[in-house]
C-alpha cells in the first residue's frame, strides 16, 4: 500500500475502483497545487503496486478539460461511473 | 485400413483449412484476441486541437474495456512509425535532460509522433511521492510548442516502467491508426 499512500499524499484527489481481468483496480486521479488534473494512476488493490492492466497517464494540466477535476471526470465518465468503494478525503490544506 | 487412414487424413486437412484463416488473422492483428473497446470517438470526426487528441487518448486510457487493449496497440503503432529527425531529436534531448535532472536512468527513442522510453528511478521518498516527475517536466517544457506531448505509462515495477510520450499537436501521426485499431479492428 506504500505506493498508493504516496500517490495520495502527493495530491490524490479522486479514488475509485473496479474489477478488471480478475484484479481489483484502484484508480487515483492526482491534481497539482492549482487543482488541475495531471495524472491518472491504476493500482492493484491486493498488492498496492501499480496495475499491469492498461496504462497510467500524465497529461498537460493546462489543457481545458484538465483545469478542474469536475470537468475532467465529466469528460471521462468511465472513471466516475464505476462503483465507488473507497472514497478519499484529501487532508485539510494549511 | 487404407480407407480409415484416408478418412483420417481428410479430416485433418479439413480441420487445418478451417483453423488457418483464424490463426493467420490473429498473427496479423495481435490485439484481436483482446476484449472489445467500448469507447467511440465519432463525435470528434476530425481532430482539430491538442485537446481533441488528448481527449481521445484519455477516453481509451480511462475506460476499462479499452485500457487493457491500449498498450499492445500503441506499441504496434510505435514500431511501424518512421522517424522524423527534427521532431524526434528535439524531444529526445528534452527527455534526456529531464531524466538527468531527476536522477533517473532512461533508454529510448522517438519516431514521428510517439516516443518509447524505459525509465528507472532511484528509490527515494521523492521518487515514491512523485514517480512521474520526469513526465511532468517534459510535458511542461514542451507545452505550447510544436513538440507538445502527454504520456502513458506501462508498469514493470514501482521504480521501473515504460513511458510512451505522444504528440498532442495536430496532425499527430499515431492518432488515426490508434482510432482504427481501438474502434474498428475488433
Amino acid at each position: 500500500m506504500a505506493v498508493i499512500n504516496a500517490a495520495l499524499s502527493g495530491g490524490g484527489s479522486f479514488v475509485n475502483s473496479y474489477m478488471q481481468s480478475g484484479e481489483l483496480v484502484i484508480v487515483v486521479v492526482t491534481t497539482d497545487s492549482n487543482g488541475a488534473v495531471n495524472d491518472v494512476s491504476y493500482f492493484n488493490a491486493s498488492t498496492g503496486q501499480p496495475s499491469t492492466n492498461g496504462f497510467g497517464m500524465s497529461m498537460n494540466p493546462n489543457a481545458d478539460q484538465n483545469q478542474n477535476l469536475g470537468a475532467f471526470l465529466a469528460a471521462n465518465p468511465s472513471i466516475a461511473g464505476t462503483k465507488f468503494v473507497n472514497p478519499y478525503t484529501p487532508p485539510p490544506s494549511n | 485400413m487404407k480407407k480409415i487412414y484416408c478418412a483420417a487424413m481428410l479430416l485433418l486437412v479439413s480441420i487445418q483449412l478451417q483453423l488457418s484463416p483464424a490463426v493467420a488473422g490473429e498473427r496479423q492483428n495481435p490485439a484481436a484476441s483482446i476484449a472489445s473497446c467500448a469507447v467511440r470517438t465519432s463525435d470528434i470526426a476530425i481532430p482539430m486541437t491538442s485537446k481533441d487528441i488528448e481527449d481521445i487518448v484519455t477516453r481509451y486510457g480511462t475506460d476499462p474495456t479499452c485500457s487493457i487493449r491500449l498498450p499492445r496497440v500503441i506499441e504496434s503503432i510505435f514500431r511501424n512509425e518512421q522517424r522524423n529527425e527534427e521532431w524526434a531529436a528535439t524531444l529526445e534531448r528534452i527527455i534526456n535532460q529531464a531524466a538527468m535532472s531527476h536522477g533517473a536512468k532512461t533508454t529510448g527513442i522517438c519516431h514521428a509522433s510517439l516516443c518509447r522510453y524505459e525509465i528507472q528511478l532511484t528509490p527515494s521518498v521523492d521518487s515514491a511521492r512523485s514517480p512521474h516527475a520526469v513526465e511532468h517536466a517534459v510535458i511542461a517544457v514542451t507545452s505550447g510548442t510544436p513538440h507538445q506531448v502527454d504520456s502513458l505509462q506501462s508498469y514493470g515495477s514501482n521504480y521501473r516502467f515504460t513511458i510512451y510520450f505522444y504528440s498532442t499537436v495536430v496532425p499527430a501521426a499515431f492518432l488515426e491508426p490508434l482510432r482504427k485499431e481501438m474502434e474498428y479492428s475488433q
